[in-house]
C-alpha cells in the first residue's frame, strides 16, 4: 500500500508557514505514483540515486535537487539512511540558481543489505526559504553481477542477481540483472492472467513483451525528430515457435535518428544478431530471460565498478498495459521523453509516456 | 552432509592444483649488501597461454642474469581453463614452484595499464633478498557473507590467517609481507586480524583480494591453484620500504589520490627507491573514465622508469586512511591504493 500525504504546518518557534511533505512509500508501485505528482508541485525537487555497487562495499550515492523556480534557493539538504546504515556526512549546504539541478554526494560508510527486498528507505530534509520539505523514498541497489547463466528460461541460476520487484495494478514484475565478458543478460518474471506472443499478436490485441535500453552515463534523449540517437534499445518476446530462440530484436542503436522511434516497425527485419532470448509460461508468471552480446551495446564496457543507464518497460496489453521499471526510480514527471522509447508493429502504449531510458545502473562482482 | 562438501572441497583443491607442492617456499638468507633485483612485466593478448609466456619472457629478459627467487603472477580472464594456460604459459618459461599470485581485474606495470584478458608478473630476485611464501588452503570462508554469517566469517578468516602467519618463521625481521587471499573487502580485516595476532601490527604489509567474480576465484602458489585460499610471500633483507593507503570512490579523486599517496610514499621512504608495489581497488579502477589515468597520476610522483607492479583486487592490504585507523598499521580495506615503495 501506498501512503502520500502533503500539509501544512506552521513551525512554532519561527511562526514561518513550513510547507511539509511527508511520503512514505510502503510499496513498490507503477505508473506515475502521487509521490511524483506530490512532488511536481513543489518548487524544489528531491531524489536519490539508486545505489549502482553493492551498499556493504562503501559506496558514494548521490542525491538530486532541482529548483524549478525562477529564483535562486539556497538551504541544507540533509540525508538519513536506513537503520544500522552510516553516512561520513549527513547534510550538505546547497545553493541552486533559477532551474538548476544539481547533485550531491554522500559516500557509505557502512551498510547492510536486504537482497531479498532490495528497497531502502532515505529520509530527505530540505530546509531553505523559509521552508521545510520532507521526502521519504526506497532507493535500490540497480546492479548487475557477474555470472554467465544458461539461456534456458530457468530461474534457478538467477538466486544472485540483485532483483527489483515492482507492483502494478496488483500485478509483480521482477527485473534481475547478470553480466559477463562477452553478454549483458537480464531475467524478468511478469505475473500476468495471459501470454501473447508474436504469433497471436494484433494491432487490436497488441503483444506482450519486455522492451530495455541500455546507454553510456552522461547521455541524454533529444527532444527533436532528427536528434541523434544514444542508446541501444532492444525486444524480447515469445516467439510462439516450439524450439529455438525466442524474439529477440534491437529496436534502436546509437546514431540513429530518434524520429525512428515513432515508426510502427516489423520486427522479422529487426532481429538482432547473436542475441539469445527465452520465453516460458509457468502458472501465472511468464519468464523473459535474455542474454544480449556487448557489441550491441556500443561504448560500454563490461568491467566490475562501471556505470550505464538502463531502463524497461513491461508490455502487458490485455492486463496492466505498459509497467514502467522507471515508475519505481523516484524520477520526476520532466523525466517523460517523447522519443524515450521506440514503437514497433503492435505495440500498445498507455496515456502517458514512460519515464526517459536513463536510470542508473552499475555493473559489480559476484556477491558472494 | 557438510563434512561431504569439505571432502568434495578439499578434492577439487587438489584436483586444480595438480602435482603443485603446498610446502613452504623459501630461499637462502639475505646478503646484507646482495644486490636486490624487482622488475616486471604484462601481456595483453586473448590467449592466455601466449600472454603468460610472452610476459614470462619479457620479465627473464628485463631480471637479466638474476633468477627471480619468486614470480608473483596476477591474471585477468574468466575461466578457469583459461587460468590454467596462463599459469602454464608463466611456466614454460620459470620453474612453477616459484609461480605465486591469483586471479585479479586488471592491473598496470610501469610500461602502462591492462584492463583485461593480460598476465602480469612481478619478479624478485638477487642475493639481497629473501623469500619465504605460505599457503593456507581452504579456509572455510567461501559463500559465506558478512550480513549473515559475521561470526562464522570472523572465526574460520581469524583462524586461517593466523595459520598463514603461523607458517612464516621469525617474522621479526621481515621487511614486507605480501597478502594474496579469497576473501573481497571487508571479509580482508578478518584475515588480516588473523594475520596480525603472530605478525603484530608493525610489520608493512600489502597484497589484495583476488577477482570474486563467479568461477574466477583463484589463488596461484608454486604453480597450483586454489580456491577458498590465502598465500604469504615475506621478504627480508636490507631495504626499506614506505606505505601510503587512499581510499577515493570518484574518477577525479581516484586519479589525485594515486598522484598523492604514491608521492608520499616516496617522500617518506629512507633511501633510493627500486621498485614499487600497488594493490589498487578494482571498484577505483571502475570509477576511472580512462583507464591510464591512475598510472599517469602515479608517474607525476615516481620515475617512469621505476620498476612499478600494480593489481585491481577486491580489497586492499596497507595503511588505511579513515581518521580513526592507527597510522602506519596495515588494514584490510576497500576503495583503496596501498602503495608501497622499496627502496636503499
Amino acid at each position: 500500500m501506498k501512503r502520500n500525504m502533503q500539509r501544512q504546518r506552521g513551525s512554532r518557534a519561527t511562526a514561518h508557514v513550513r510547507i511539509v511533505l511527508i511520503v512514505a512509500v510502503t510499496t513498490l508501485a507503477a505508473a506515475a505514483t502521487p509521490l511524483q505528482a506530490a512532488q511536481a508541485d513543489s518548487s524544489i525537487l528531491v531524489r536519490p540515486h539508486n545505489f549502482v555497487v553493492n551498499p556493504s562495499t562503501g559506496p558514494v550515492t548521490y542525491l538530486s535537487v532541482k529548483n524549478t523556480q525562477d529564483k535562486p534557493f539556497s538551504g541544507v539538504l540533509k540525508a538519513t539512511f536506513p537503520d544500522g546504515w552510516k553516512a561520513t556526512q549527513s547534510q550538505h549546504e546547497i545553493s541552486l540558481k533559477p532551474n538548476e539541478m544539481r547533485k550531491y554526494p554522500f559516500a557509505i560508510e557502512k551498510a547492510r543489505e536486504d537482497l531479498e527486498n532490495n528497497r531502502y528507505p532515505i529520509e530527505i530534509t530540505l530546509e531553505g526559504g523559509g521552508k521545510t520539505l520532507e521526502v521519504k523514498q526506497n532507493a535500490v541497489w540497480s546492479s548487475a553481477p557477474y555470472y554467465k547463466p544458461e539461456i534456458d528460461g530457468k530461474t534457478k541460476e538467477w538466486k544472485d542477481a540483485v532483483p527489483i520487484t515492482f507492483e502494478t495494478e496488483g500485478k509483480r514484475t521482477v527485473v534481475r540483472l547478470y553480466w559477463n565478458k562477452k553478454q549483458f543478460c537480464l531475467m524478468v518474471e511478469v505475473e500476468e492472467d495471459d501470454l501473447v506472443g508474436l504469433k497471436k499478436s494484433s494491432a487490436e490485441k497488441g503483444m506482450d513483451a519486455v522492451q530495455f535500453a541500455v546507454s553510456l552515463t552522461e547521455t541524454s534523449t533529444g527532444d527533436k525528430a532528427s536528434d541523434k540517437s544514444q542508446r541501444a534499445e532492444f525486444l524480447i518476446a515469445d516467439s510462439g515457435k516450439r524450439f529455438g530462440s525466442d524474439c529477440c530484436h534491437v529496436l534502436m542503436q546509437p546514431g540513429d535518428e530518434l524520429g525512428t522511434a515513432k515508426k510502427a516497425r516489423a520486427l522479422e527485419p529487426l532481429t538482432l544478431e547473436g542475441g539469445v532470448a527465452v520465453v516460458k509460461r509457468s502458472g501465472k508468471i511468464t519468464t523473459y530471460e535474455a542474454a544480449i552480446p556487448f557489441k550491441a551495446i556500443p561504448g560500454l564496457k563490461p568491467t566490475a565498478g562501471r556505470e550505464y543507464c538502463f531502463s524497461l518497460l513491461v508490455h502487458d496489453p490485455d492486463g496492466t498495459g505498459v509497467r514502467d521499471l522507471g515508475s519505481v526510480m523516484n524520477l520526476w514527471e520532466s523525466r517523460r521523453k517523447e522519443f524515450g522509447w521506440c514503437s514497433w508493429e503492435n505495440v500498445k502504449w498507455g496515456e502517458k509516456l514512460p519515464f526517459d531510458n536513463k536510470v542508473e545502473f552499475g555493473f559489480c562482482s559476484s556477491i558472494h | 552432509m557438510k563434512m561431504n562438501w569439505l571432502v568434495m572441497l578439499a578434492a577439487c583443491a587438489v584436483l586444480v592444483s595438480g602435482c603443485a607442492t603446498t610446502k613452504n617456499l623459501a630461499t637462502a638468507p639475505a646478503a646484507r649488501d646482495g644486490a636486490i633485483v624487482i622488475e616486471t612485466a604484462a601481456v595483453n593478448n586473448e590467449d592466455p597461454g601466449a600472454a603468460g609466456k610472452e610476459a614470462a619472457a619479457l620479465l627473464k629478459k628485463a631480471m637479466g642474469g638474476t633468477e627471480p627467487k619468486v614470480v608473483v603472477m596476477f591474471e585477468c580472464y574468466d575461466e578457469l581453463a583459461l587460468k590454467k594456460k596462463a599459469v602454464a604459459g608463466v611456466a614454460s618459461v620459470f620453474p612453477k614452484d616459484i609461480i605465486c599470485g591469483g586471479a585479479n581485474y586488471g592491473g598496470y606495470t610501469e610500461a602502462g595499464a591492462h584492463d583485461s584478458e593480460a598476465v602480469l608478473l612481478m619478479g624478485i630476485g638477487g642475493d639481497g633478498v629473501a623469500v619465504t611464501a605460505a599457503l593456507e588452503a581452504d579456509m572455510g570462508a567461501q559463500g559465506l557473507s558478512m550480513d549473515d554469517d559475521l561470526e562464522k566469517l570472523t572465526e574460520v578468516l581469524g583462524v586461517a590467517g593466523k595459520s598463514l602467519a603461523s607458517k612464516i618463521p621469525d617474522v621479526s625481521n621481515g621487511k614486507l609481507m605480501l597478502l594474496i587471499a579469497d576473501c573481497h573487502s571487508p571479509k580482508n580485516q578478518l584475515l588480516m586480524d588473523g594475520v596480525q595476532s603472530v605478525t603484530g601490527k608493525k610489520l608493512p604489509i600489502t597484497g589484495g583480494s583476488i577477482n570474486k567474480n563467479d568461477g574466477q576465484t583463484y589463488v596461484y602458489y608454486r604453480g597450483g591453484i586454489y580456491s577458498d585460499s590465502a598465500i604469504a610471500v615475506l621478504l627480508k633483507g636490507n631495504f626499506n620500504v614506505a606505505q601510503t593507503g587512499r581510499q577515493a570512490k570518484d574518477n577525479a579523486k581516484v586519479i589525485s589520490t594515486a598522484q598523492e599517496g604514491s608521492a608520499t610514499a616516496v617522500k617518506d621512504l629512507k633511501g633510493k627507491p627500486f621498485a614499487a608495489i600497488a594493490f589498487d581497488c578494482a571498484g577505483r579502477k571502475g570509477k576511472l573514465d580512462d583507464l591510464s589515468d591512475e598510472l599517469s597520476a602515479i608517474h607525476k610522483s615516481v620515475d617512469k622508469d621505476l620498476p612499478l607492479f600494480g593489481s585491481y583486487c577486491a580489497g586492499e592490504y596497507g595503511p588505511g586512511d579513515a581518521a580513526d585507523l592507527e597510522k602506519g598499521v596495515p588494514y584490510g580495506r576497500g576503495w583503496h591504493i596501498m602503495f608501497t615503495v622499496l627502496g636503499k
